[in-house]
């Protein structure tokens, strides 16, 4: 199921018009150093780098220090190292069936628009329009580190431990030194 | 006995003989009138909100997570935005007229803009990560900090130099601290009486036009009114909650929903009161009470809302679009 998930995921981010509604720079689109095959399975990378996924619950948004965790943790990464490796998945709101789906994607845009220019996210974070990663976003928001293998090696939740918040700066750096 | 049934010979009869019966049916039909007029006056009374303004749209970037409101006796709109960290001021016509703030510890920023109350010159804004109350006039200038300890559960300005805080701390709840300017606190006034406080007894606040203090609980149904020296007038429920549920949350077991989110007055002192996850339209339902605690009429709001405002000239201020949107209505009341 996870390892599933995980070649959903990032079958998804590698190929953009499928899915999801980028808000951000989709620079990184064309110029990602990944490459497509015909299977997930297939993808090869061109080198050791681990990959960060964030998940992002919309109703973090709505909640004033909910995502202070997370920009903690981004701003404490060298930018030039996570506009290479870090992807964002912002999950929408399950809960409002009252509302028309082109609205909540409206508002969702224009909140994650916000978001990106106050707190200068180098990295792009796309809209789940389909809702693909509802169950990964369930217990909110979280972080799933890939390795080039698109194996998921660790999985958390924000607000992060100073542990957690270590071990996953270990993780990257080290890799990224290779 | 004889059994006369409705022969009205014999009773015009009777009352010829005893005027006090006629008084007395007046009586009794003028009663029965009166109180079917009251009857059919309160459950006709149904409040229509018709939207005047729209502040933030979907497209703009002029709101993205609008959290306190207030409006000034010309109209004008200011407005804290949680998501770029800013204080902001509208014109009666929802134009943007200034903007101050941005993400920070010092003068004039934030780091969770909050609760935005007004006297007749000043703006005080509280801030859910910053200790104390930034004051700003208003043309948005900063002007001091009110060095308050205590996180703030909300606030309300009695006069210029003097507001009312409600404390966010589970062994300070139960009380309201009175503060000037300075951070003097002046009085405390004990809403609890004696009780072990704990977060079921956290409130909003509002005053009437008499200084009358009124409370509404956040997690539990209840109401109550207090005089200016602090004596209670009244308390009433009025939702009918049995029980209130509770979760785990870490240590913690706290509410699972919001019995009441805010409570504001308009000029002739009925009570406004928005409820939150046990209405039947959570967060969209709001109640009015008069003065006494009598239920005069529910309206339910287009969208839900984490709050409400009515300004000077009676008019409501709501969310919605998840925040990005502030809408101000005309309170229609029906013509009696």
């Amino acid at each position: 199921m996870a390892k599933n998930l995980v070649y959903c995921a990032l079958f998804l981010l590698l190929w953009p018009p499928l899915n999801l509604d980028s808000l951000s720079t989709t620079k990184k689109l064309h110029h990602s150093p990944l490459s497509l095959s015909a299977h997930p399975s297939s993808i090869q990378y061109p080198d050791n780098r681990k990959f960060l996924l964030f998940i992002i619950d919309f109703n973090d948004f709505m909640c004033m220090n909910c995502l202070e965790s997370f920009l903690s943790f981004c701003h404490s990464i060298p930018p030039h190292i996570l506009d290479e490796m870090a992807w964002g998945i912002l999950v929408l709101d399950q809960d409002n069936k009252n509302r028309k789906a082109k609205t909540t994607l409206k508002i969702a845009q224009k909140k994650l628009r916000g978001f990106i220019n106050v707190h200068r996210i180098p990295f792009p974070i796309l809209i789940d329009t389909h809702n693909m990663f509802h169950f990964p976003a369930r217990e909110g928001t979280a972080l799933i580190v890939f390795d080039n293998q698109a194996r998921s090696i660790s999985r958390c939740l924000f607000p992060l431990s100073k542990e957690e918040s270590e071990r996953i700066m270990a993780l990257l750096l080290n890799d990224n030194n290779h | 006995m004889k059994d006369r049934g409705w022969d009205w010979k014999e009773l015009r009869c009777d009352s010829k003989d005893n005027p006090w019966i006629y008084i007395g049916l007046i009586v009794v039909l003028l009663v029965v009138c009166v109180s079917s007029t009251l009857a059919s006056e309160n459950a006709s009374l149904k409040v229509t909100l018709e939207e005047v303004l729209s502040v933030g749209s979907l497209d703009d970037d002029t709101l993205f997570q609008w959290v306190g409101v207030t409006v000034d006796s010309y109209g004008q709109i200011y407005v804290t935005d949680a998501m770029d960290y800013s204080l902001k001021k509208f014109d009666a016509d929802g134009k943007l007229l200034q903007k101050t703030g941005g993400k920070g510890q010092g003068p004039g920023e934030f780091l969770a803009p909050r609760l935005l109350v007004r006297s007749d010159d000043h703006l005080f804004v509280t801030d859910q990560s910053l200790p104390g109350i930034q004051v700003f006039d208003h043309n948005l200038k900063f002007v001091h900090r009110i060095p308050i300890k205590i996180p703030i559960g909300d606030v309300q300005v009695i006069s210029d130099d003097r507001i009312a805080v409600v404390a966010l701390l589970i062994n300070q709840s139960g009380s309201i601290h009175v503060y000037d300017h300075g951070g003097q606190l002046l009085k405390q006034i004990h809403y609890t009486e004696g009780k072990k406080s704990s977060m079921m007894d956290w409130v909003e606040i509002d005053f009437d036009s008499e200084d009358n203090l009124y409370l509404v609980y956040n997690f539990q149904d209840r109401i109550e009114k207090f005089d200016v020296n602090g004596g209670r007038l009244w308390s009433r429920s009025l939702l009918d909650i049995k029980k209130i549920k509770t979760k785990k949350v870490g240590p913690w077991e706290v509410p699972d929903k919001i019995v009441f989110k805010d409570i504001v007055f308009d000029s002739e002192d009925r009570m406004y009161i928005l409820g939150g996850g046990h209405s039947a339209n959570p967060s969209r339902d709001v109640y009015v009470l008069n003065p006494d605690g009598k239920l005069l009429t529910t309206f339910t709001l287009p969208e839900s809302s984490h709050c409400i405002y009515i300004d000077s000239n009676n008019f409501l201020y709501s969310r919605a679009n998840d925040g990005i949107t502030l809408k101000k209505y005309r309170i229609q009341w029906p013509k009696i």
